[in-house]
């Protein structure tokens, strides 16, 4: 007997694959202590973030937490970075600088380092480390895999010729919030006096602007035409209580 | 063929080595008025290691599989069955927390041993009811084929937070109808 398959129908399919997709976690809503940046100050030259061999610099991390006075403790080393193969950022050479801080010993995780004088400039400098939120991070070997807090690294770029990594120092008139000038809004009071918080009117919907110059960004070698002629800057926004 | 370590030249190389055992019991039975069922089970095992490394799971691994079909002819051409399956989950390597890259903003997923874990138990059962005519020299039937009938939840892979921290599975086809028509000639 020849089988022939004429037809088949699926009619009741798709209503299977309704649903509505949440997300888990909000990237912009800050539930808890999370680092977002860190700054690189080189010792007597502030604004610069691309320390030379010889030199020292500060790596401060920016912390956001729902909390007004967050409790920390870290542990951060600095390290000749390796070759990277991978994302993962890996020590080529012994740390040279460290620091393990008890929880709620300083006000924010930061590392200050002094950069070998014989590392290669065409090099970098791998940070690592672990930031924990009201805990005492244990010693740096085990801190990198402890659960309760952020391990994170940082690859530094030294300082080269011609390329001058700047910090940028935006200034406070250039950023407004909702078309107002964030530097004239009120400042809220009570708890939060002196923290720097300006108050909003309640409204569903917000608008921060924040206003560049070219100057901003700092100016890039450029080996060919391809090359983009000014750094990149991001920008991110974040809000503990709503998004 | 495996990857080099740090993807260095030639990035694969033919070393890996990999092994599967493993057997099969089936059996089956068949009745009056076209009454027919089918049992299996295999219990195998599929492994993968690089030179000097330890054997792990492969990632298709079943361990475990049971099959029972069975079909009944009710008469006036009816026919019903059903299909049961119930296999080991797929193996998944943990994730056990991340490292926030500062330079980039991205969390990096730290990883525990590869195919350490596995899914849940695969479990499923269809069912399908048939009439069929008689048209000439030819037959028409129609059927209505009903897959996942208790809408098990089985994941087929997960999706993390962007800080890896929480997670949630993706599970694979709920209950779906089929209705449909088909013909000999």
């Amino acid at each position: 007997v020849k089988k022939i398959a004429v037809w088949s129908l699926s009619l009741l399919g798709g209503w299977l694959c309704l649903g509505c997709d949440e997300p888990l976690k909000s990237v912009e809503l800050v539930t808890e202590p999370r680092v977002l940046a860190a700054r690189v100050e080189v010792t007597g030259d502030a604004g610069r973030a691309a320390p030379a061999p010889g030199e020292s610099a500060t790596v401060t991390f920016l912390v956001a937490s729902p909390e007004l006075s967050q409790s920390l403790g870290f542990a951060l080393a600095a390290c000749p970075a390796a070759v990277r193969a991978s994302a993962r950022s890996a020590c080529s050479g012994a740390v040279f600088s460290e620091i393990s801080s008890d929880d709620g010993q300083a006000a924010s995780p930061s590392l200050s380092l002094d950069v070998p004088a014989d590392l290669d400039p065409e090099g970098r400098v791998a940070v690592l480390g672990i930031i924990c939120p009201m805990a005492r991070p244990a010693r740096m070997a085990r801190a990198v895999t402890a659960r309760a807090g952020t391990p994170l690294q940082l690859e530094l770029e030294l300082r080269r010729d011609g390329d001058v990594n700047l910090n940028p120092e935006l200034q406070a008139d250039s950023i407004a919030f909702d078309d107002a000038a964030w530097a004239e809004l009120p400042a809220v009071d009570g708890d939060c006096t002196g923290l720097g918080f300006r108050r909003c009117p309640s409204a569903p919907r917000h608008s921060i602007s924040v206003q560049l110059d070219e100057s901003d960004r700092d100016a890039l070698p450029q080996t060919t035409q391809l090359d983009p002629a000014r750094e990149s800057l991001q920008l991110s926004h974040f809000a503990t209580a709503a998004i | 063929v495996i990857g080099t370590e740090n993807r260095e030249a030639p990035e694969f190389v033919n070393q890996g080595q990999g092994r599967v055992y493993g057997g099969e019991l089936s059996g089956e039975a068949h009745w009056s008025n076209n009454g027919f069922a089918y049992l299996a089970y295999t219990l195998s095992r599929s492994e993968r290691r690089r030179e000097g490394e330890a054997w792990r799971l492969f990632d298709q691994d079943q361990t475990h599989v049971l099959s029972l079909a069975a079909s009944q002819g009710l008469g006036g051409g009816f026919t019903v069955g059903m299909r049961f399956r119930l296999v080991s989950g797929n193996p998944v390597t943990p994730i056990s927390g991340a490292t926030y890259d500062v330079r980039t903003g991205v969390y990096l997923p730290n990883y525990g041993a590869t195919n350490s874990r596995r899914d849940p138990l695969f479990n499923q059962l269809d069912a399908r009811a048939e009439k069929e005519w008689q048209i000439g020299r030819g037959k028409l039937a129609a059927y209505v084929d009903v897959q996942n009938v208790y809408a098990a939840k089985n994941p087929e892979g997960y999706r993390y937070s962007f800080d890896y921290s929480k997670r949630e599975a993706v599970s694979g086809l709920s209950l779906f109808p089929n209705l449909g028509l088909r013909g000999e000639l």
